[in-house]
C-alpha cells in the first residue's frame, strides 16, 4: 500500500482519499481522511455506493497499469460522501492478485460554487430560448415568460453571476492547487472558461438589447405625451421602474429653478436614462434613498445623482489586478452605445472610490 | 440478473432529473434545480417475473450529446434520451445526438423520450412528430407521471430481450 501510496503521490496532483478495493469490491486499505472503513466492511463497496456499483464489472477490465479513468463532479455518491466529488480508478497489482485503487477527490466547495452559476446560466438560457418562440409566435411552448419575468430574471442573473465571478476569485486565491483547479475550469462541459465569461458577457449584451426592445414597448403601451413636464414623466419613470423591480425606490427629483417650464425631448432616451439610473441605484447601492438633479444647460437636460455608492467599483480599485467585467460597467456602456446614436452622453464621475456620480446629457428645447 | 446502467441524457432543463425522481421516488416539483455532474441511483423493475436492477445515471445537460464526457459511457447497457417538447432548440440536433451514442455504445439500447407532454396539445404533439427525422418513442410527463413508468418498463423488456 505505501508503495501505491507513493506512486500515486508521484502521478497525481492531489487526492482526499485513497482506497485500495479487491476484485470483490472489499476495502484493502485506506489511508483514512474523508470517511472511516471500519463500518463499510461488512460488505463490498459496491453495496454502499451505487456509483460503484454501475461500474464495477468494467473496472475489472481495465488493463494494468492503464491510466486511470476519471469520473467528474459526482454528487453525493454514498451517505459517507454526502459532497461532491471526482474518482478515479486504476487496476493495480496485488501480491498474486490485482485490485482497483479508487482515488477520491473532495471539490465540495469549487462545484457548489459552479452549480450555483450553471443553476443561472442554464435558468437564464430555458428563458432565452422561450422568450424567442415568444416572439416568433411558435406555439410550442407553454411557458412563454411574461416580461415582468423575463426583466426579473435579469435582474437575478447578474446579481448572480457577480456573486460568482467574486467567490471564483476567492476561490483562485486560496486553492492549495491553482494548476489543478485551473484544469478544472478549462473543463469543456464547466461554463467558466474565459470564453465561456465573455460569453456570458455577450449574453448581457444581447439580453439588453432584448430589453431595450421591451422598454419601447411599455413607452408605446403608456403613450406618454410629447410635451410633458419633467416632473411628471420623472414619477412615471419611477412608478414603471418600481412595478418592475416589484421594490420602492425613494427617490428625490432636485430641478434647477429654470426648469418651471415643459421640455420637448427624446422622451425615449429619458426614460431610459432615468430608468437604467434606477435599476443601478437598485442592484448597485446599499443605501436607500437617490437624489436625482436636473438642470437645463444650453439646449442640453442634464441629469444627475450623488448618491449611488458602488462598492463593487471600489472593489475592483482595490484589487485592480483582477479586471472583473461588472454587470454596472457592462449596463453602462451599453446605455452608452445607445444614447451615442442621439448624440446624448452618459459618463460616470468617481471621486476617491465613493460616491461615483453619474451623470447624462441629453439634446433638448425648452418651451415656456 | 446482474445490474443494468441507464444514463439519462439530453440537453439541460429537459427533465432528466423529474423522470429520475418520479421512477424513483415517487415525487415531483416544479422548481429546477440543475445537475452538475452525474448523480446515481438504483431500483428494481420487475419484466415477466425477471427482476432487473436498474442503476440510473442521471447526468448534467448538454447541448449536444458529444459534449458528455466519454468516461460517464463506461458499462452502460442504455441511453435514455430526454428532449423537452415545448422547446425545440433541445430536439432540432436530434439525428447527430442519436447517431453519436448509436458509435458510442453499439449494441446498446437508446430510448428517445419527449418529456413534458402534458403542456403540449394533440395537435402541437403530431406536428412535433412529423417535423422530426427520427421516431419518438415515447412521450412522457415527469409532472403527471403519465407514462414515466411505462418507460421503465419497455427498457426492461428490451434488456431481458
Ligand atoms: N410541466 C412539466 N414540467 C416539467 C416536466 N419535467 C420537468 N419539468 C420541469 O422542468 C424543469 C427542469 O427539470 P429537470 O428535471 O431539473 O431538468 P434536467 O434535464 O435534469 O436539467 P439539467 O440537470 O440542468 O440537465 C423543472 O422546473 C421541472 O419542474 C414535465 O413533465 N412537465
Ligand atoms: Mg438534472
Amino acid at each position: 500500500m505505501k508503495d501505491i501510496i507513493q506512486h500515486s503521490i508521484g502521478n497525481q496532483v492531489k487526492f482526499s482519499q485513497l482506497v485500495l478495493l479487491d476484485k470483490e469490491g472489499y476495502i484493502q486499505q485506506s489511508c483514512k481522511s474523508l470517511f472511516d472503513i471500519a463500518p463499510l466492511n461488512k460488505k463490498p463497496i459496491q453495496a454502499w455506493v451505487p456509483f460503484i456499483e454501475s461500474i464495477f464489472d468494467s473496472l475489472l477490465l481495465l488493463k494494468e497499469d492503464s491510466s486511470a479513468v476519471r469520473f467528474a463532479k459526482i454528487e453525493k455518491p454514498a451517505s459517507f460522501l454526502p459532497g461532491y466529488y471526482d474518482f478515479t480508478f486504476t487496476k493495480v497489482k496485488m501480491q498474486d492478485t490485482e485490485g482497483i485503487l479508487w482515488c477520491i477527490y473532495d471539490y465540495t466547495d469549487l462545484y457548489k460554487q459552479l452549480l450555483a452559476y450553471q443553476q443561472r446560466h442554464n435558468e437564464l438560457e430555458i428563458y432565452r430560448q422561450l422568450y424567442e418562440l415568444g416572439n416568433q409566435q411558435i406555439k410550442h411552448s407553454a411557458e412563454i415568460p411574461s416580461r415582468k419575468n423575463f426583466f426579473e430574471h435579469y435582474i437575478k442573473y447578474n446579481n448572480h453571476s457577480n456573486q460568482f465571478y467574486t467567490k471564483i476569485n476567492h476561490l483562485l486565491s486560496i486553492h492549495e492547487n491553482p494548476f489543478d483547479l485551473f484544469s478544472l475550469l478549462k473543463d469543456k462541459s464547466l461554463n467558466a472558461s474565459t470564453v465561456n465569461v465573455q460569453n456570458t458577457i455577450k449574453i448581457f449584451s444581447e439580453i439588453q438589447e432584448d430589453y431595450y426592445q421591451l422598454l419601447q414597448f411599455e413607452i408605446e403601451k403608456n403613450s406618454i405625451p410629447s410635451l410633458l413636464q419633467l416632473e411628471s414623466l420623472c414619477n412615471h419613470v419611477k412608478n414603471i421602474t418600481e412595478q418592475k423591480l416589484k421594490h420602492k425606490i425613494d427617490v428625490s427629483f432636485n430641478y434647477a429653478p429654470i426648469i418651471d417650464s415643459q421640455i420637448v425631448a427624446h422622451k425615449e432616451l429619458i426614460i431610459q436614462v432615468l430608468f437604467n439610473l434606477f435599476i443601478i441605484f437598485y442592484e448597485q447601492s446599499p443605501q436607500t434613498k437617490m437624489t436625482v438633479d436636473f438642470s437645463i444647460l444650453k439646449n442640453e437636460a442634464h441629469f444627475s445623482t450623488l448618491n449611488i455608492a458602488i462598492t463593487e467599483f471600489s472593489l475592483e480599485q482595490q484589487q485592480n489586478t483582477i479586471k472583473q467585467p461588472t454587470s454596472l460597467l457592462v449596463r453602462l456602456a451599453l446605455i452608452k452605445k445607445v444614447l451615442q446614436r442621439y448624440n446624448s452622453s452618459i459618463a460616470t464621475e468617481n471621486t476617491n472610490n465613493v460616491p461615483l456620480k453619474i451623470f447624462a446629457n441629453i439634446p433638448c428645447q425648452t418651451i415656456e | 440478473m446482474t445490474s443494468k446502467k441507464i444514463i439519462l441524457s439530453g440537453s439541460f432543463g429537459v427533465g432528466k432529473t423529474s423522470l429520475f425522481n418520479q421512477f424513483i421516488y415517487n415525487r415531483f416539483s416544479d422548481k429546477y434545480l440543475t445537475t452538475i455532474g452525474v448523480k446515481v441511483n438504483k431500483k428494481n423493475i420487475l419484466v415477466d417475473d425477471t427482476e432487473i436492477p436498474l442503476l440510473l445515471w442521471d447526468i448534467a445537460g448538454e447541448v449536444a450529446q458529444d459534449k458528455v464526457p466519454t468516461s460517464y459511457f463506461l458499462g452502460a447497457s442504455g441511453v435514455i434520451y430526454v428532449f423537452d417538447l415545448t422547446r425545440p432548440m433541445t430536439y432540432q440536433n436530434i439525428q447527430t445526438d442519436i447517431n453519436y451514442l448509436k458509435d458510442l455504445l453499439p449494441g446498446g439500447i437508446i430510448k428517445i423520450v419527449g418529456n413534458k407532454v402534458d403542456l403540449v396539445s394533440d395537435e402541437q404533439l403530431e406536428n412535433i412528430r412529423t417535423s422530426l427525422p427520427i421516431t419518438i418513442d415515447i412521450v412522457t410527463s415527469a409532472k403527471t407521471g403519465q407514462n414515466v413508468e411505462e418507460l421503465f418498463l419497455d427498457l426492461g423488456k428490451e434488456l431481458i430481450r
